[in-house]
């Protein structure tokens, strides 16, 4: 077999035919389906072809024939059974199990070490035992490199290291101040807790999270136009990061949030870019459509698990066992899904405020029900009456003699154009709506347009109104619904519409038939459009055609007007009120089947594949029918397993590296073979189990005494974010000191064994905040639609400028930007923003010229400048040594040394005091975490 | 991507070769990059040194050898998005002229982006063979026609899009999606510059618009920023070139100097990180590019025949 593989193994499959796995082995290539037979060699076209049996086809192609005792061999091992190695399709001969592929075991915590010639010695009472695990990790591997901690950062560096970590902004003097008065022993494990309540944290959180998920508000190539619900999205992130939702939920929401009341959640479906060029071109139309669902499976390969699945797109997977059909597994997971807005539930306040009026509307509909001209129809002959009003596409009634019905029919005849359109169905009986489906009532129909979410049949009887929710025939101008009432009803009025809300008056049904029956086929005629006007076109939204007063006393018609009046106004408000929130978080349609893709072209189906997930655990296959949610939500459980190898090893490791800089595995987008492998393992397993079934509980003193009181020790819950940042902040490793250590950085110039805390340079959202704040500019203003960092060209195609003038609107935390994908930020772009093409795991940390030209000569950076020595002057005074003291407590949080204050104070008197705040605003110290 | 550089013996192969490589096999480098990334962690699991330029933090663009000796000093990438049909100009198509008014063989009623597909059309233009080598070139271009046996024309170079967006990133990245680095910023990556006082990679967008997918057909994608193209024209050479209004070069050039002093005595409180020495050296390189760049955007000392016959109008907009 080794003479197959050169054309028919991992690397390249001629005539798609593949031997590395015993499935695709017998499953053959193009021209041979299946390729072996097991136990029939003489039917098996292997073999045929091997044997020199199909002419002009001999195998191998290449080289020598195979011998007649080769042949021979091979004849025997397929009338065997094809005896394949186990599991030589999910591991490569020879190769170890892959370590990230494994259960996450807990390991036991290293004993602290013991400075030497302090063995014989027990740990005396007031010695503070090492109580976090992470320090004894860390240690355990700094001590095989002659390494060790360094000493804890002075307090000052610690608070600024923990705003700008967990807060992205620095803290103010008086807080700093308040902290060294702080006298309590766990003062710091007091402001850790204060910063993770800090709902600036979300905000600082959020930014890596929407990196990680390429958020844009855009929709990418050359449209680019914007998306101005996605905003909502962000701020999903921003709250669930400060209401520490469990993680586990976190991503459940983020699949399949639809399912649990968190319906913006999945606005990460739809987060990545989206070609809206569209076109009648099949192939194209097939193209777009590969290439988002492609964005689909890969982000959520990326973002959850670690694995780059969209290398399976075209072939199995090079490194990891990942076959192509598992990758289209995935792909019919979110093949229901559909870039696009999707309308929210209202809130309740509104939702009930809508279901008050519904019930003024009806009972005013009711009243009035006495005015309308009754239809003409079986049961009512009714000669020389008028006309009734011509159809209108918001709102029309058909009032009969009562009668007892269990089936209602409405047949369409003729449409004002296309295919014809229903928003609502409604069967009055007294002052009930029978037509409900709350009820039990069933709809049936003709056919339904394909293809369109908000056109479902189940919204003819929704009690929701509007095009967002109506029904629509597959056919010109034809179609009928009929109800199916749970019981027999005695009815008495119709309301039918094709948009309630006056925004649609296309597709209206303008000829047809309304019956009704005890029994199907024993149908009734209660209503037609023969004795209405004719329709007089799709412009009017004339007030109220239905209702005709003329001819009652003038009494009762005064009493009818005025009731009208109040229907109409009820109504106004019900369409104003009932107008949902929208969201992108996509639309979900049931799909139809996914099929493998042979080498990723759409143009080439091959066998059908069912919706399912890896095999990497736990494989989970599904019917190729289940409905489109169930899905997403069977992913969800599956990725969110607490046995899952990858969700909470990815997840900790994130965090970490958001910490640290650089994660214990450096690849933290691929856990793979072809990863990184983990610095400390054994400390990302117990992070890991740690996050998934937390025990670790903080000595603080109090705590401590508390727990021998009440001897209840409060476990935090599973998947708590918050729990792992308490953990990793009020470790001796993230405390220590960043200086620089000599002998240290001999022999780990990258700090990859953590010797000291590694500095690094602030974010591009951070730089900015960090100046607005320090200048005193920061509009904190939470959440809500963004501002724009562009002037926007609203052409057919959008094109984006960026700001050089900036004011009060621009001066929001930049995570309220609106980001458009491609299109970076002026001054602040070339600080490696990632463009929301792509699931950006770890930006790049890139020192260029352009940066500093935008932060020194930038208008931006200048206003700043002249906001901070305004600030200056009003804190500190007319006097430049002061100015100077307390500009250093505000940029650097440390007072000037001499040669400080007269340097700044000597430039402040020549060139005034926004030349030295511009200074301090381009410092390393202002733009470096300690 | 074929580790090894291609055998020179075969010179129409290696164009062949490097232009495969170049505009669709991108994502070889791509990966390169990955690995690279994965420092000597990876290199030890894999074996081999990956070939990935080494970048020295305060200096991003310092000129780095390239894998074998180079054949051109420069390149110049023109490209004109929205152009003249290559079937009207440099691509003779005897079999259109055959089929001319006729239905395209095998596709009657298909329908493509622009609708219904209508009868096959000869160019306009009559093609005749140019030059010694008898390229055929039509009578739109009959001067450049006159060139042909200095021209390189390839016709093998397709994509598999017929949109303008996903187009021009087929041709800038080698992928027609968003977020891939571009030619420029590859080469950048890879070989640093020679010039320290001009930006490495800049782009020149027509000043009558963008291509369509704009800022990504000279994006970094992911690699660093510092390879991004430069937006550059003479009328808005750089963004933040000069000092922002209201500032004097005197106070610019004092704030400048306390700011290195500043920045030197932080530096000396942690010896031997790059990171911060690198971002010293970045304010000297930008004040280098301060003064560089304002010359080579100075169009004033050129003669009115050059200028007349290259710069574009305003007119005529998309």
């Amino acid at each position: 077999m080794s003479r197959c593989q050169s054309c028919h193994g991992p690397e390249r499959q001629r005539g798609g035919y593949r031997l590395d796995s015993r499935a695709a082995a017998l499953a053959g290539g193009d021209a041979y389906r299946p390729a072996i037979r097991p136990g029939d060699s003489a039917g098996s076209p292997l073999v045929h072809l091997v044997a020199g049996l199909v002419p002009d086809s001999l195998m191998p192609a290449r080289g020598e024939p195979l011998t007649q005792q080769e042949v021979a061999l091979l004849r025997a091992w397929v009338d065997a059974g094809v005896p394949w190695p186990e599991d030589a399709a999910a591991e490569p001969a020879g190769a170890e199990p892959h370590w990230a592929f494994q259960p996450v075991v807990r390991p036991p915590v290293p004993a602290p070490p013991h400075p030497a010639g302090d063995q014989d010695e027990p740990p005396g009472e007031a010695e503070e035992v090492p109580s976090n695990p992470i320090d004894a990790f860390i240690q355990e591997k700094l001590a095989e490199h002659n390494l060790g901690l360094s000493p804890e950062a002075d307090p000052v560096t610690l608070l600024r290291r923990l705003y700008l970590v967990m807060l992205g902004v620095p803290p103010t003097p008086e807080e700093v101040a308040a902290f060294m008065a702080d006298p309590r022993p766990d003062a710091f494990e007091r402001w850790v807790d204060r910063a993770l309540d800090d709902p600036r944290y979300g905000e600082r959180w959020a930014r890596h999270w929407l990196d990680l998920v390429r958020f844009a508000e855009s929709n990418g190539f050359e449209t680019n136009r914007e998306r101005p619900h996605a905003w909502r999205f962000r701020d999903y992130v921003i709250d669930a990061f400060n209401r520490d939702v469990p993680y586990d939920r976190f991503v459940r929401e983020q699949l399949a949030g639809d399912a649990f009341g968190a319906d913006v959640a999945t606005g990460f479906l739809v987060a990545g870019p989206v070609d809206i060029v569209g076109s009648p071109d099949p192939v194209l139309t097939a193209q777009q459509r590969a290439d988002e669902l492609d964005d689909m499976v890969s982000t959520t390969g990326t973002a959850f698990l670690g694995l780059t699945v969209g290398c399976a797109r075209c072939h199995a997977h090079k490194f990891d066992p990942i076959a192509q059909r598992e990758y289209y597994a995935l792909a019919a997971v979110f093949s229901g899904v559909k870039h696009s807005d999707r309308a929210l539930p209202l809130p309740a306040a509104q939702a009930g405020e809508v279901v008050e009026l519904d019930r003024t509307i009806h009972e005013l509909e009711r009243r009035l029900a006495r005015f309308l001209v009754p239809a003409a129809s079986q049961t009512n002959q009714v000669a020389d009456a008028p006309l009734r009003p011509p159809v209108n596409a918001r709102h029309n009634e058909e009032l009969f003699p009562p009668l007892a019905a269990r089936f209602i029919r409405f047949t369409i005849l003729a449409a004002s154009s296309g295919e014809p359109c229903l928003d609502e169905l409604e069967v009055w009986s007294a002052a009930r709506n029978v037509a409900l489906a709350r009820y039990g009532t069933k709809s049936t129909a003709s056919g339904t347009l394909p293809g369109y979410e908000i056109h479902q049949l189940k919204h003819v009887n929704d009690g929701q109104f509007g095009n967002a929710h109506s029904w629509i025939s597959d056919k010109p101008g034809r179609g009928w619904v009929q109800l199916e009432l749970p019981r027999v009803e005695r009815i008495e009025r119709i309301v039918w519409g094709r948009d309630r809300e006056g925004a649609f008056g296309d597709r209206v049904p303008t000829k047809y038939r309304i019956e009704a029956a005890l029994e199907p086929g024993a149908w009734v005629v209660l209503a037609t459009s023969d004795d209405r006007e004719p329709f007089p076109g799709p412009a009017p939204k004339s007030a109220e055609p239905e209702y005709r007063f003329a001819g009652w006393p003038e009494a009762e018609a005064a009493q009818g007007r005025e009731w009208l009046a109040e229907l109409e106004q009820a109504r106004r408000r019900r369409t104003a009120l009932a107008q949902p929130p929208m969201a992108y978080a996509g639309t979900f349609v049931e799909p139809g089947l996914t099929f493998r893709l042979h080498r990723g072209d759409p143009m080439q189906p091959r066998e059908v594949v069912a919706p399912g997930t890896l095999s990497v655990f736990q494989p989970l296959t599904l019917a190729t029918n289940t409905p489109e949610q169930e899905r997403r939500l069977r992913l969800a459980e599956w990725v969110t397993h607490p046995k899952h190898p990858l969700t909470a090893r990815v997840l900790v490791n994130r965090i970490w590296q958001h910490h640290f800089g650089v994660g214990l595995v450096d690849t933290p987008n691929d856990f793979g073979r072809n990863g990184a492998r983990p610095t400390h393992p054994a400390l990302l397993d117990w992070l890991a189990s740690e996050l998934v079934h937390p025990t670790w509980r903080r000595s603080r003193r109090e705590e401590a005494q508390q727990s021998l009181v009440t001897s209840t020790p409060t476990v935090p819950a599973g998947w708590s974010l918050k729990h792992l940042h308490r953990l990793i902040l009020t470790s001796a490793t993230w405390r220590q000191s960043s200086a620089p250590r000599p002998e240290a950085l001999a022999v780990d110039a990258g700090c990859r064994w953590l010797w000291r805390f590694p500095p690094r340079r602030l974010e591009a959202e951070a730089i900015r905040d960090s100046a607005l704040a320090v200048s005193g500019t920061l509009d904190p203003t939470p959440g809500g639609p963004g501002f724009f960092l562009h002037r926007v060209e609203r052409e057919n195609v959008y094109h984006y400028h960026p700001l050089e003038d900036f004011g009060p609107a621009e001066s929001r935390r930049m995570v309220y930007a609106v980001k458009i994908r491609l299109e970076p930020d002026g001054i602040f772009g070339a600080f490696d923003c990632p463009d929301g093409s792509l699931a950006i795991p770890r930006r790049n940390v890139s020192t260029t010229p352009l940066q500093a030209l935008n932060l020194f000569n930038s208008r931006f950076i200048a206003d700043q400048a002249i906001h901070l020595a305004a600030r200056l002057e009003r804190e500190a005074g007319p006097e430049p040594q002061a100015q100077v003291r307390r500009a250093w407590q505000l940029a650097f949080l440390r007072p000037p040394d001499p040669t400080e204050i007269n340097e700044a104070a000597a430039l402040i008197q020549t060139e005034g005091l926004p030349a030295l705040a511009r200074a301090l605003l381009n410092a390393n110290e202002f733009l470096f975490i300690p | 991507m074929n580790p090894s550089p291609v055998p020179a013996r075969h010179p129409l192969l290696n164009r062949r070769r490097f232009l495969g490589d170049a505009a669709c096999g991108l994502g070889a480098i791509a990966l390169t990059h990955l690995l690279g990334r994965q420092g000597l962690l990876a290199a030890s699991v894999s074996g081999k040194e990956p070939l990935r330029p080494v970048i020295p933090p305060g200096q991003p663009y310092a000129p780095r050898a390239p894998h074998f000796p180079p054949r051109a000093r420069n390149v110049l990438v023109i490209f004109c998005s929205g152009a003249c049909s290559h079937l009207d100009t440099f691509d003779y198509k005897p079999e259109l002229i055959r089929h001319h008014g006729k239905p395209l063989p095998g596709a009657e009623g298909l329908i493509t982006f622009q609708g219904e597909q209508g009868a096959l059309t000869r160019s306009p233009w009559e093609f005749r063979p140019r030059g010694q080598s008898g390229k055929m070139i039509s009578d739109l271009v009959p001067h450049l026609g006159a060139l042909a046996d200095d021209l390189c024309l390839i016709h093998s170079m397709q994509g598999k899009t017929n949109t303008h967006g996903p187009g021009e990133n087929f041709m800038s990245t080698g992928f027609t999606r968003d977020g891939f680095p571009s030619l420029g910023a590859w080469v950048t990556y890879a070989l640093g510059t020679e010039d320290q006082s001009l930006p490495a990679y800049v782009a020149l967008p027509d000043p009558r618009g963008k291509p369509q997918n704009s800022v990504n057909n000279w994006a970094p994608g992911f690699l660093p920023a510092a390879f991004q193209g430069t937006e550059f024209n003479a009328t808005n050479p750089l963004r933040h070139l000069a000092p922002p209004p209201g500032i004097s070069p005197r106070t610019d050039a004092a704030t400048r100097d306390f700011l290195h002093r500043l920045n030197a005595r932080h530096a000396e409180r942690f010896p031997g990180d790059t990171e911060l020495a690198a971002r010293i050296a970045s304010y000297e390189l930008a004040a280098r590019m301060q003064l560089a760049v304002p010359g080579v955007a100075d169009l004033s000392t050129e003669p009115p025949h050059i200028l007349s016959c290259t710069a574009p109008t305003r007119a005529g907009r998309r």
